[in-house]
């Protein structure tokens, strides 16, 4: 019991001492590694697999204590390998081992809301909106059987915490999770629809 | 703010790094799972009424679109061996080619050196100085296929090509009609012990291709 006392009093006093952090005016890089799932149609018919193989980054200025806008950028890469199978075409069948994959490379203009500036644990909302860089490929066996790029729209709501290291500081970790609304005609694809979670840290890039 | 130029030029370069190292999808992709087995019909011909089959002992050669040779190793016996125990399976009967057969089978071995593209409908427009209409006693004669294949992928180890023609109904208009044509691209599709397997696959897929006798 005692040592819950210690554990309460510790945090009001850090939550207290953080009190006098602001962000307005402050620039800051935060990066993070991020796994993303495929949802819908994307993951019905070309990967159902999650992608392990992701992060990113973005840059965000603070306007005052709650609002920051800035860019937000990154990679995710989505491959799976689909067993034997016979696949009817016009006149004929063709027997193959499919494989498909697709990248994604978000270009978005972000706005991110602090609910708690100041606090030890900070919730935050937000949202970046703009385009993806799409790179999708389909092999049958290890031939190339189909293939298709493009710059789609994209929005992106988020919601997540971060934690400051220090009392002043702007550094910190940034826990959080992200739905990714993102259009994608080809074939029998209507869009890549994800959504994925991601931690990583971020730093001030200036004073 | 110079900063903040470095810092995104950093990130820029890290995306565009990190995007060219994706995962090699075919990396682990072994020979068996390499293959794609390709068949075409014509929808049109009933398969059950030839009753017949003559092959070719011998496998052609092509090579970046010429024909170099006509090759019977051991490599090509078994493929030609298989092609028949599946043929006998669907009920057809092997006659020898002086024998009237119903169908002519050939088997060409495509090769290419170099990356390219191999379109079958312009493999298909030489195919008379591959498989010389002569050889199945129509001398003059001119083969088509009255089905569109559009099989164009990246060539790097070449295909196996089966083609049955109908002989049956050739006497007509000094053309010889092709009714079916298996297609092996992948790894390992000229290794002997790969034949029956690789044969067996192409019927398998080819429900149709049946007859009673």
């Amino acid at each position: 019991m005692k040592s819950v006392k210690i554990i309460l009093i510790t945090t009001c006093l850090i939550a207290w001492a953080s009190a006098g952090f602001s962000q307005q005016g402050r620039t800051t890089l935060n990066i993070n590694y991020s796994v993303n799932s495929p949802m819908g149609s994307f993951k019905d018919n070309i990967v159902s697999k999650s992608s392990f193989r992701g992060w990113n980054a973005n840059i965000l200025h603070g306007i005052d204590d709650h609002i920051s806008i800035g860019l937000q950028t990154g990679v995710n890469y989505y491959h799976e390998k689909f067993p034997r199978q016979v696949y009817n075409t016009k006149d004929g069948d063709i027997s193959a081992v499919v494989t498909n994959t697709v990248q994604t490379i978000p270009l978005q203009a972000k706005l991110r809301y602090n609910l708690a500036p100041g606090a030890v644990v900070q919730p935050y909302i937000g949202a970046g909106a703009g385009g993806n860089i799409i790179m999708f490929n389909q092999y049958l066996g290890r031939f190339s059987g189909s293939s298709k790029s493009g710059f789609g729209f994209a929005v992106s709501p988020e919601a997540g915490i971060q934690i400051p290291f220090t009392r002043s500081g702007s550094s910190g970790l940034t826990i959080g999770a992200e739905y990714n609304y993102m259009p994608f005609k080809y074939a029998d694809i209507k869009n890549l629809n994800n959504w994925g979670i991601y931690a990583g840290v971020r730093f001030p890039l200036s004073r | 703010m110079k900063i903040i130029k470095s810092i995104a030029g950093c990130v820029a370069v890290g995306v565009f790094t990190l995007s060219s190292c994706a995962k090699d999808p075919l990396k682990d992709l072994s020979d068996n799972d390499s293959r794609i087995y390709i068949t075409n019909y014509d929808s049109t011909t009933s398969f059950s009424s030839f009753k017949t089959y003559s092959i070719s002992d011998s496998v052609a050669v092509v090579d970046n679109g010429t024909l170099q040779k006509h090759i019977a190793t051991e490599a090509e016996a078994a493929i030609i061996q298989a092609i028949k125990n599946n043929m006998n399976e669907r009920g057809y009967q092997l006659v020898d080619k002086s024998g009237n057969p119903d169908l002519g089978i050939n088997v060409t071995k495509i090769v290419s050196t170099q990356t390219g593209l191999v379109s079958y409908p312009s493999y298909w427009d030489y195919y008379n100085s591959y498989w010389d209409p002569y050889y199945w006693g129509y001398g003059g004669y001119d083969y088509y296929f009255p089905y569109a294949s559009y099989v164009v992928y990246q060539v790097r180890e070449g295909a196996l090509s089966v083609d049955l023609i109908d002989l049956k109904d050739a006497s007509g208009d000094k053309t010889i009609k092709g009714v079916w044509n298996g297609v092996i691209r992948g790894q390992g599709i000229f290794n002997t012990d790969n034949a029956a397997a690789q044969v067996k696959a192409l019927f398998d897929q080819s429900a149709y291709l049946i007859t009673v006798n």
